[in-house]
């Protein structure tokens, strides 16, 4: 492939494709090393998954907890890190997210006015017992944040349709959680929201937006979508874009950072790399995989990792849309509540729905006898309890079930006749949680033993355990689940520890660079935690800047 | 309480205001994310509109009732949401003579219903305003292009 422009329309040092954690912090890094930085969004507004995401930032060992007196080493992050990676991992890249990361959050926070605070009583979510586990500090949020302090860029910065954004974690679980709505204190939330004030991932990418577009005037594009890497030499030398005016041909002397997330907006590239038979998203349609096309079509490796990210999800609510498409519902909002379980066609359950990382890997289950998926399809099925107190994805208390959503039934075999479940297995099953949710303990999945659960999905009201409320009080309600992300997907490009892509053949593509979940998640294969994306996205859109700074310029 | 209350003004007379306003086929439409209307007797209707709450798009349906009329003055109605969207609410149109030009008040309360009633309240309580705002806007823009055609 060839491409020599005879123009550029654009000449900068670097460009950092993407506007979200990763390629907000690589810009904000390029900028202060000296680098004429420019920053292009596809869509129209800036913030990226970030913005739809928690906004929690894992940093083992960060400079917070030790100011709180808590204590971590690097040493018992690097043995969790191993713990939760299923000990995959390709060690130089996670090593370098350990030796970089306190000091990134440093950064950003000195540098960039990024004010994070520790999440004071949130646990890793296999604390206590994997290795080098922590129980305080380790999960940073952002100080609540004044949108109208955006200027030009607040109401082109994305919010989420899922975080209640304007409150922080701390406060809303110390109000009663997701299963709690009712206790908050809704006249600070009403303020919060008035004022704009953003919190979570909407506050953590106002943040990150305010440093890069307002206080250092980074020109940022929206609406412009790169289309193509431009290669002089076997080195990434500039790109292609397509703004609503025309094609930008665009020179990156030094490097252009790929920080265009994943492929949740394009279930055939989703159906194809997430192993799923069904695609759905959670995030915005823009995220089709655009940087790893483009990073593939130079020769980088593009590298799945053994991870699961689709969750099981119930539908969007019918006339609940986001940009043109139906809204499906974080998952996270409602999987673990009590007086709630998850149960395959067989009417059994499969994991612990408290605790997710268990029911994605459920949801893979492979049956080589019968060659089919296990526990797909798959149905949630909760009672009128769970019905008056919590949010059914986006079905609120007192509203009927929408017929194309889910169903009803006074009895749990008509209930499972409706759903095409084993109504035999579903009477046993049920009759067994409900044993389980008496004595507080579920000896078959362990829902509820996490410290992690108890806080995110409990209903401290539900006694003994706050996850485990029974399924009895009638009528029953089910609803076949799909398959939902949420932005964080398997395959990405394989890059160095520096961020920096690799060839497909082996040697490092020069002035070519993925961040954030445009880079494959080798640094921790078989593992998820919340906050980890987010740091890493951080972390290496840091590196990766202050690496192509330091690279002498490629030749157009 | 979600609450709204916006004044505009017009050269029409209030007669003519009060004859284009009493047709809800003639301004319903101008409701933003309008979808649907269905008038279900002289008095109430069944309307669609979608909702934009910001990140996302909510499809709010409710009963509109007509519960009080003074002719050249003020219509009074009550607003009843469906189980999906549930919340009560009330209204009014009033129409006066200020310094030679039509003042159109329009009042508008919403009150989300439910156990997380509040949390709505919270996330709606924004949005009510910038609907009513954009609504009378166009309903002005509309009724005094309607009158100068003819």
């Amino acid at each position: 492939m060839t491409d020599s422009p005879t123009r550029w329309d654009i000449e900068v040092d670097v460009v950092a494709i993407g506007s979200g954690a990763g390629g907000l912090s690589a810009a904000i890094a390029a900028h202060d090393a000296g680098q004429e930085t420019l920053i292009l969004e596809k869509t129209d507004k800036v913030g990226g998954v970030t913005a739809y995401s928690g906004g929690q930032t894992w940093c083992g060992a960060n400079h917070l907890q030790e100011e709180a007196g808590i204590e971590d080493s690097v040493e018992a992050a690097r043995d969790y890190l191993h713990y939760i990676s299923g000990n995959e991992y390709v060690e130089e890249n996670l090593e370098s997210f350990l030796a970089n990361a306190r000091n990134v959050i440093k950064y950003l926070m000195d540098d960039a006015g990024v004010r994070f605070k520790a999440m004071r009583g949130f646990t890793d979510y296999y604390y206590p017992s994997a290795p080098g586990s922590g129980g305080d500090g380790r999960m940073l949020e952002v100080e609540p944040f004044p949108g109208a302090s955006l200027g030009e860029w607040q109401h082109k910065t994305r919010t989420s349709p899922h975080m209640p954004s304007g409150i922080t974690f701390e406060e809303m679980f110390a109000w009663g959680g997701y299963g709690g709505m009712e206790r908050w204190d809704i006249d600070l939330y009403t303020q919060r929201i008035q004022d704009d004030m953003r919190t979570m991932g909407p506050g953590l990418a106002a943040y990150l937006v305010k440093a890069a577009c307002v206080d250092r005037a980074i020109p940022c594009h929206t609406s412009t979508a790169a289309t193509a890497l431009i290669m002089k030499d076997g080195a990434v030398v500039g790109l292609r874009a397509l703004s609503e005016e025309g094609e930008l041909v665009i020179r990156a002397s030094k490097g252009v950072v790929i920080a265009t997330s994943g492929y949740d907006g394009n279930p055939e590239m989703a159906t194809l790399h997430e192993r799923a038979h069904e695609w759905n998203t959670a995030t915005f349609p823009g995220l089709t995989g655009d940087g790893l096309v483009m990073g593939a079509e130079v020769g980088g490796a593009v590298v799945s990792v053994p991870q699961d990210h689709g969750f099981p999800g119930i539908p969007a609510a019918p006339g609940e849309t986001h940009e043109g498409a139906p809204l499906f519902r974080l998952p996270h909002l409602y999987m673990g509540l009590p007086h709630g379980i998850i149960v395959n066609r067989d009417g059994n359950r499969f994991a612990d729905e408290s605790f997710y990382p268990t029911l994605l890997a459920g949801l893979q289950e492979f049956d080589g006898r019968n060659r089919r998926l296990k526990n797909s399809p798959c149905f949630l099925i909760v009672d009128q309890e769970y019905r008056d107190s919590y949010m059914l994805g986006g079905v609120v208390p007192g509203q009927e079930i929408p017929e194309e959503f889910g169903v009803m039934a006074d009895r749990l075999d008509e209930l499972a006749e409706k759903l095409g479940i084993d109504a035999d297995g579903l009477e046993k099953t049920v009759t067994r949680f409900n044993e389980f949710a008496r004595i507080g303990k579920d000896t078959d999945f362990q829902r509820g033993d996490l410290p992690w659960s108890n806080k995110n999905w409990g209903d401290v009201r539900v006694k003994p355990n706050p996850n485990l409320g029974a399924v009895g009080r009638t009528p029953f309600y089910g609803v076949p689940m799909t398959v939902v992300g949420v932005g964080v997907n398997n395959a990405g490009l394989l890059t160095d520890p520096n961020g920096n892509v690799r060839h497909v053949r082996g040697h490092l593509i020069r002035g070519l660079y993925a961040v954030g979940n445009a880079a494959s998640f080798v640094d921790c294969m078989r593992g998820y935690q919340s906050g980890y994306p987010n740091a890493r996205g951080l972390v290496f859109g840091y590196l990766a800047a202050r690496h192509a700074a330091a690279e002498p310029t490629t030749n157009a | 309480m979600a609450h709204a209350h916006y004044v505009v003004t017009t050269s029409v007379s209030p007669e003519q205001v009060w004859a284009f306003c009493e047709a809800p086929a003639n301004w319903v439409e101008l409701i933003p994310g309008y979808v649907s209307h269905e008038a279900l007797d002289a008095h109430r209707s069944l309307w669609k509109i979608k909702v934009d709450l910001g990140p996302f798009t909510r499809l709010v349906e409710a009963e509109a009732t007509v519960t009080e009329v003074t002719h050249l003055e003020s219509v009074k109605f009550t607003l009843q949401g469906s189980s999906a969207t549930p919340f009560k609410g009330n209204g009014e149109v009033r129409a006066r003579i200020r310094d030679g030009t039509t003042a159109v008040h329009i009042d508008v309360q919403m009150n989300p219903q439910g156990p997380l009633g509040p949390v709505v309240n919270a996330v709606a309580s924004p949005v009510l305003p910038r609907v009513i705002n954009a609504f009378a806007d166009a309903l002005t823009e509309k009724i005094e292009r309607t009158h100068s055609e003819r």
